[in-house]
């Protein structure tokens, strides 16, 4: 749920002197951002990590934040990402999916879970093994359902350089499952 | 436009409109995102805990910190566990006047979380050594809570002096200008310390213990695997029963006792002794231990038994010696032994439909035979599932699926299935049919979950602790009542009985190794088989408060049922099940305020045409954008449908508001015994018990105001009211603004509920 964008600029604002304004920036903002950084690395101590991170590195630079018309949750997204890509550089995750999987929501549509674990592996293994930029525009679009445009803000690009990126990450994607000759033909 | 579980995103169609290979994969990525993992609240408190002290030192004037990492073991926050260090929970203030840096810093692990024991203390963190005079004095909690104080440190300890309401909003308060707060260096705070939380929704009757009055032979012994069960006389029945060679050789006739272990008069012991059990010298019997008396065998150790509807004869599967199963019918005592069918294979289990029809099955089919020897086949299994218990009645049967989750309660007569939730095991009826529970296994920790049957409405019963394995579960006759085994993983099991659906306990046992639970009809005795060292013993129980809790509800048990999984789905939001319990014309989904946290089922009374009132109050808890709870009351009817299943055919809920200070009442219980009619009333708050008895008035259907006395319970936080002679039918009871708790705050408003009272 988005705040309204009036109270949350002015929460953003209060939060850069009243640590409670922050907390409530917290309480609301938690949640998203976990399960983003738990998606792209599935592993609880690495998100927890992480997720660290990315509050701290928010909470010591908001004081420099400027509204730019998108929510506050871009700006903690285009955080996430580089501490997520961070995180990749220091080291390659350890979990597998199974984990993510196993405790995946049973209220889920069932329809959302026609593919199969193992399927579902090889295609998120398939998107860790792309290069970081095309990996967080395709986790952003695909694994947060962000419109181009805040993908944008947060990788700091044009939305046509987001199409760009999602692009080539989906041919990538089909080349590491193995159909790279229908790919390829096309692109 | 394309769909892929309901998944569908113009700009990736827009983006990849001329090549659908690309969008196609686009889905299969989407269709196979991992789901949302929700973050260990130990982690997100502790981390929030943080980023606030961190925040009140200036946003980051320290530089490189070390991330905070959750232990394998959790944190006790116990009352004997104040020397537990507090490595980091929710800051709830940085308050200061001080020209310095000596910011005050409090940090509470609970505040902000919604399911806090209502055994924990309250600990408060400060970051500096404080006025612990000055703290102490200005601490307020609501619902008001008698409390003592403690330090270690810099740590306030705060216990309450009895234990914290279950199910309950609490806030609490540390400061004020009449009573401001300070450090011993002289920083005072400028604003109070508020610690908000809500408490878990155990039961609310506290758990006394079993005393085991045991069968006085304690010769019971299922050593092949048979089970117990009541029969109408009372006695404890063994499928599977040994007795000393001498007594068995004179069974089975109606006539003939044995004589267990030698003695000739058999009298209670309170305990089991170890040269009380022999080694059995013949095979198992059908046995039936009498209170009181010697046991009696009535037949050949049975598969399966089940006494007729009118308690003069028994049914029973015996083996057959030749891989399959007789089934026989006789007298109560075991008389008149008469073979009706030969089942090639063995009987699991066996119910009567009528009083002159049996209904078994060898987990595969069901069949039917009657007292002329008639027999029918009703179902057979056909796409895999075992049959592993039949409805007593026999209208419906439970098939355990042939893996994990989607076992079906069948209607064994329309051939019409349910799934029940989860991964079922322990399937148990009540003696009446009217009633389904089973154990879900499918989550990290199992629950107990209880249904009216062949009504898809789930409730969780709450269990004496969350994190214990749940088995052996049984009802008594109306599902008013289960008897459960919970295992810890470092206690010993305990024999759990409580009222359904609540989950409050009766009465808690820690039998050795106990298995094979049956409860009595009426609830008030729970039989098991004590496997000591020695040998297993057949026991039986007496459960303390049985009777008058029975009556506490009064309700027909699948409209108990009915009215908690009601509740609990408003609670959770659940928007199937509120629409399967509402009757036409009840939109319970626009009418539910939002964001609940909890709610209380006040009251209850059974109207005319059997229709059922309550009284509920649903509760948001407070949380940082609103300081106080806030509650609705909503007033419900339920009525019996055809089938026997119960509707919500009427609602009004009033819309929230903030909880007004004073004390509240979560539940008011009526019973009668004797004619004399007793109502609980209990309270969130610690009460001034010489406000109690005055405030509060009974009056009958007529408008007469009925003699009462009312006596205060401060441990339960309860008011119990007794009448000498009420009449059957609808009492109305009146609470009034004198009523004061320990703070001496009043009751905001007048209290006003109507209770039905039975004609015992």
């Amino acid at each position: 749920m988005t705040l309204p964008r009036a109270y949350e600029d002015q929460l953003v604002e209060r939060a850069k002197s009243d640590a409670d304004a922050f907390g409530e920036l917290y309480d609301h903002y938690f949640g998203q951002i976990y399960r983003f950084v738990f998606s792209r690395l599935r592993d609880q101590d690495a998100a927890e990590d992480v997720t660290s991170e990315v509050f701290f590195k928010a909470l010591r630079a908001i004081g420099r934040y400027k509204p730019s018309g998108h929510p506050f949750s871009a700006w903690l997204y285009q955080i996430s990402v580089n501490a997520i890509n961070d995180h990749y550089r220091s080291r390659k995750p350890t979990s597998s999916l199974d984990t993510a999987i196993a405790v995946a929501d049973p209220a889920r549509p069932v329809d959302d879970r026609v593919v199969d674990s193992a399927e579902a592996a090889r295609i998120w293994e398939a998107i860790d093994d792309l290069p970081a930029q095309q990996r967080a525009a395709m986790t952003l679009k695909l694994g947060e359902d962000l419109k181009l445009a805040q993908i944008g803000e947060i990788m700091g690009k044009s939305e046509g350089a987001v199409k760009l990126l999602i692009h080539r990450g989906m041919i990538g994607v089909r080349v590491r499952l193995g159909v790279v000759a229908t790919v390829e033909e096309k692109g | 436009m394309s769909w892929l579980g309901g998944w569908f995103d113009p700009e990736l169609e827009e983006l990849f409109r001329d090549e659908p290979e690309l969008l196609q994969t686009a889905q299969r990525v989407r269709a196979s995102r991992p789901d949302a993992a929700e973050a260990d609240p130990r982690f997100r408190n502790r981390l929030r805990g943080q980023l606030l002290a961190e925040a009140s030192r200036g946003h980051s004037r320290r530089g490189v910190r070390r991330w905070w990492r959750l232990g394998p073991a959790p944190i006790a926050w116990g009352g004997a566990a104040v020397g537990v260090v507090l490595i980091g929970a929710t800051v709830l203030t940085f308050i200061s006047n001080h020209p310095t840096d000596q910011t005050i810093v409090a940090i509470s692990p609970i505040s902000a979380q919604h399911a806090v024991s209502p055994n924990n203390v309250i600990t408060v963190a400060f970051n500096q050594p404080m006025d612990k005079q000055a703290v102490e004095s200005a601490v307020v909690i609501q619902p008001a809570t008698k409390v003592s104080f403690s330090w270690n440190g810099n740590n306030l300890v705060i216990s309450p002096v009895y234990h914290l309401t279950g199910n309950t909003p609490y806030t609490v308060t540390i400061g004020s200008k009449q009573h401001p707060i300070r450090s011993t260096s002289g920083v005072s705070a400028t604003k109070p310390i508020a610690i908000s939380f809500g408490t878990a929704p155990t039961p609310a009757a506290g758990p006394q213990s079993v005393t085991p009055t045991l069968v006085p032979s304690a010769a019971g012994e299922n050593g092949v695997g048979g089970s117990l069960l009541f029969a109408p006389d009372g006695s404890v029945v063994s499928t599977a029963g040994l007795l000393p060679a001498a007594s068995a050789l004179a069974t089975p006739t109606a006539t003939a006792t044995a004589t267990p272990h030698g003695r000739s008069t058999p009298s209670p012991i309170p305990t089991p002794t170890p040269e009380g059990v022999q080694e059995p010298s013949v095979n198992g019997s059908l046995v039936a231990f009498p209170a009181g008396s010697p046991p009696v065998v009535l037949g050949p150790a049975a598969t399966a038994v089940a006494y007729s509807p009118n308690g003069r004869a028994i049914g029973m599967a015996v083996d057959d010696g030749n891989g399959g199963s007789d089934i026989k019918v006789a007298l109560t005592d075991g008389s008149q032994p008469s073979t009706l069918a030969d089942s090639a294979t063995p009987v699991t289990d066996l119910t009567w439909s009528s009083n002159d029809r049996l209904v078994y099955t060898d987990g595969s089919t069901i069949d039917a035979v009657d007292l002329s020897r008639r027999m029918s086949s009703l179902y057979s299994v056909a796409d895999g599932g075992t049959i592993t218990a039949l409805d007593p009645g026999g209208a419906y049967a439970y098939i355990a699926p042939s893996s994990n989750t989607g076992g079906d309660l069948l209607n064994i007569a329309a051939g019409s299935d349910q799934v029940l939730q989860g991964a079922v095991t322990d399937v148990a009826f009540s003696g009446d049919g009217s009633t389904v529970a089973w154990v879900d296994e499918s989550g990290s920790q199992s629950r107990l979950v209880v249904e009216a049957v062949g009504q898809n409405a789930p409730a969780t019963v709450s269990t004496v602790d969350p994190a214990a394995t749940v088995s052996d579960v049984t009802l008594d006759q109306d599902g008013g009542e289960a008897a459960y085994l919970s295992a810890g993983t470092s206690t010993a099991a305990q024999l759990v009985v409580a009222q359904l659906p609540s989950g409050a306990p009766l009465a808690i046992g820690t039998p050795a190794n106990a298995s094979g639970l049956a409860l009595s009809p009426a609830g008030d005795q729970v039989a098991y088989v004590a496997n000591e060292q020695t040998g297993a013993e057949v026991d039986r129980a007496t459960v303390p408060g049985a009777g008058s809790a029975r009556t506490a509800s009064q309700l027909p048990a699948a409209a108990n049922s009915a009215l908690h999984a009601f509740v609990e789905a408003q609670v959770r939001d659940d928007i199937t099940t509120l629409t399967e319990l509402s009757g036409p014309g009840v939109d319970a989904t626009s009418n539910t305020p939002p964001n609940l946290s909890r709610a209380y089922v006040i009251s209850t009374y059974l109207g005319m045409q059997g229709a059922v009132s309550a009284n509920i109050e649903l509760i948001v808890d407070p949380d940082a954008a609103h300081a106080a709870a806030r509650v609705a009351g909503e007033a419900l009817t339920l009525s019996r449908q055809d089938g026997g299943a119960y509707l919500v055919t009427a609602l009004d809920a009033q819309p929230l508001r903030d909880e007004s200070s004073g004390p509240h009442v979560v539940e008011v219980r009526s019973s009668t015994d004797d004619g004399v009619t007793t109502l609980q009333v209990s309270f969130d708050s610690d009460l001034d018990p010489l406000t109690v008895a005055g405030a509060i008035t009974v009056v009958d259907a007529s408008g007469t105001t009925l003699q009462s006395n009312a006596v205060y319970d401060a441990d339960s936080r309860t008011a119990t009211v007794t009448i000498a002679k009420a009449s059957a039918g609808v009492l109305t009871i009146e609470i009034s603004t004198a009523l004061g708790d320990v703070n001496g705050q009043t009751l905001a408003h007048a209290f006003t509920t109507r209770v039905g009272i039975g004609a015992q």
